[in-house]
């Protein structure tokens, strides 16, 4: 093993069709226990390179290590065995008849015994506050149940590595924040392909912008996702949470406005080192939307001396 | 609902039964799967003028409706559409074969009649236990059980995977019919035109989801054998009830009962 470096990808470039190259020369490395968002808009190639990590596309350029460990064909059940892939749609990660079926399938396939079986089961349902669906049929979970069940399945094969393909898609605002609560308690390499910088932002220290198959940065998340410029060049807009409310009474009327945060530093998570870089135009109007993401009260009280 | 809907729901909800817990669904798989398939070979055994003896069968099929608290009514419904099939078979027989067999208070009974009664009694007798089997049993028990009984793991696999693709493909095709319906909506059913473009989306999504589900088990450990959680060896009840229903069939089958508790009465 090399180190404290978990994923390791050197010149990493990739084409399913030769004419139009979707990563190119990508250099990333991710060390034990990080959390990276995986930036970019659609079509970006954030997919394709969470997929190339596992393994599910292997005619690539470069090489990637994992654990100091060559991807390649002959290790896979090796490689495979420390990455858990939490794909888009759950509806393709879960195909058993109960959640606890699902989430046995994993540790089943490893050989263990069925007692470090149950206790892997126990563990993982545990880990995304799930107990309670355990004999549930797949079939009739809601949304927020089966992304948390599909994040189970994974849970339950102990990787070192877990990588996220949108995780928040689809998902409601309370779902929402109850997933981020579920990534924030896991342990291990998390990688997370999402356009939804909110969510980045809440989960997530260091950030990778992924675009047209190219690094763009790689840095503090909290640096990137307030460089407007730099966001919109790529595609992308500022997180809502950058933005926030000021409410005032005029005449007897209440009125509502939306601000860029010029002190985004200043919020509550620790979001590594980055400074509150003056990007943005100030006090623009910007429309209401729709927030949800807890935001809303740590701001209220942070934000409104703007 | 929609038929689609319906289908699912029905799929679904026959897998939710078998999950349930009660004290038929815990017997060791094994001993289910094995009793079963006694059951249906001592059943069609019987030789087509057999219908007293075979009418002794019914006890096996009618014990485990009340064991395991299942409705009758239900499961006739769930396989109206079976049931007729496996009727049909032997309703030409009263026209081929017109030799009086049996005098019933004066009314003559042709051979064809009695053949064509004890086929229809076999066939509703052998969907019934197997009925109870899936009912009772879910899909990876089954398979599980004949993995037991050495049944080539690839066919077992098959099995399995063929099961995992008709949920796939009904949702996908609910989805593309819903999609249809949507954008034609004063009309009723699908207009014929439309049917191959239709069916071609619908396969090739299906396929596409079934690739993902096959590379979500493969990036799970998946190396093309299901590992089912062992269930261990049968216990003493299982074995018990083992033994019992294997005596008792064989004793329905071997034993003219039905005569002799016939003949009490005379
Ligand atoms: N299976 C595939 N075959 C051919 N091209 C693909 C396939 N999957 C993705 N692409 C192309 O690769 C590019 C990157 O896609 P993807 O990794 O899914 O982006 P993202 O996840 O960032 O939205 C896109 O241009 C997309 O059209
Ligand atoms: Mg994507």
């Amino acid at each position: 093993m090399r180190g404290d470096k978990m994923i390791e990808v050197n010149h990493l470039s990739f084409a399913y069709d030769p004419a139009e190259p979707v990563l190119s020369d990508i250099c990333f490395q991710a060390g034990r226990g990080e959390t990276i968002g995986l930036i970019g808009a659609n079509g970006a190639g954030k997919s394709t390179f969470l997929r190339m990590l596992v393994g599910l596309e292997l005619s690539f350029e470069g090489e990637i290590l994992i654990a100091g460990e060559r991807l390649e064909k002959k290790n896979l059940d090796q490689v495979r065995s420390r990455i858990g892939y939490v794909f888009q749609d759950s509806d393709s990660q879960l195909f058993m008849t109960t959640v606890e079926e699902d989430v046995a399938f994993a540790p089943r396939n490893y050989g263990f015994p069925e007692e470090e079986v149950r206790r892997r089961v126990d563990m993982a349902l545990e880990k995304v506050h799930i107990e309670h669906l355990r004999g549930k049929s797949i079939y009739k979970l809601s949304g927020g149940e089966k992304k948390r069940a599909a994040i189970a399945t994974i849970l339950s094969m102990d990787p070192e590595v877990i990588l996220m393909d949108e995780p928040s898609a689809a998902l409601d605002p309370k779902n929402r924040r109850n997933l981020i609560h579920v990534i924030n308690g896991l342990e291990g390499t998390r990688i997370i392909a999402s356009h939804d910088l909110d969510f980045i932002r809440d989960t997530c220290e260091r950030t990778v912008l992924l675009s047209e198959g190219r690094i763009i940065y790689d840095g503090p998340s909290q640096k990137v996702l307030q460089d407007r410029e730099l966001l919109e060049a790529h595609n992308l807009e500022l997180p809502l949470s950058l933005m926030h409310v000021i409410t005032h009474t005029h005449d007897g009327s209440t009125h509502t406005h939306m601000f860029v945060h010029e002190h985004a530093a200043e919020h509550g998570k620790d979001h590594g080192t980055g400074h509150g870089a003056d990007h943005g135009t100030g006090h623009e109007a910007m429309h209401q939307a729709d927030h949800g993401t807890g935001h809303e009260t740590e701001h209220g009280a942070s934000g409104i001396d703007d | 609902m929609s038929k689609i809907d319906h289908a699912m729901h029905q799929l679904h909800s026959l897998e939710s039964m078998a999950k349930e817990e009660r004290w038929i669904n815990r017997l060791h798989p094994s001993v289910k799967l094995f009793l079963t398939i006694l059951y249906v070979v001592l059943t069609v055994s019987f030789s087509k003028y057999q219908l007293a003896g075979l009418l002794g069968m019914v006890i096996y099929p009618a014990a485990l409706f009340i064991v395991a608290e299942l409705s009758l009514k239900d499961a006739l419904w769930r396989l109206r559409i079976v049931l007729p099939l496996v009727c049909i078979v032997g309703a030409a027989n009263p026209f081929l074969d017109r030799t009086a067999a049996m005098n019933l208070g004066g009314i003559v009974v042709s051979g064809g009649v009695l053949s064509m009664l004890s086929l229809m009694l076999k066939g509703v007798l052998a969907v019934l236990a197997s009925y109870l089997l899936i009912a009772t049993t879910s899909i990876e028990k089954i398979c599980y059980a004949l993995r037991q009984a050495h049944v080539p793991k690839i066919l077992v696999t098959e099995i399995l995977l063929i099961y995992r693709y008709i949920t796939v493909l009904l949702s996908e095709t609910r989805r593309v019919v819903t999609a249809y319906s949507l954008r034609a909506p004063k009309q009723k059913g699908i207009a014929f035109a439309a049917w191959g473009p239709l069916a071609g989306q619908m396969l090739l999504r299906s396929m596409d989801r079934a690739e993902r589900v096959y590379q979500s088990m493969c990036l799970r450990g998946f190396r093309g054998e299901f590992c089912f959680g062992g269930t261990g060896a049968p216990g003493r009840t299982d074995v018990l009830w083992l033994v019992f229903w294997t005596a008792m069939l064989l004793v329905l089958r071997f034993v003219p009962v039905m005569e002799i508790v016939g003949g009490l009465f005379v």
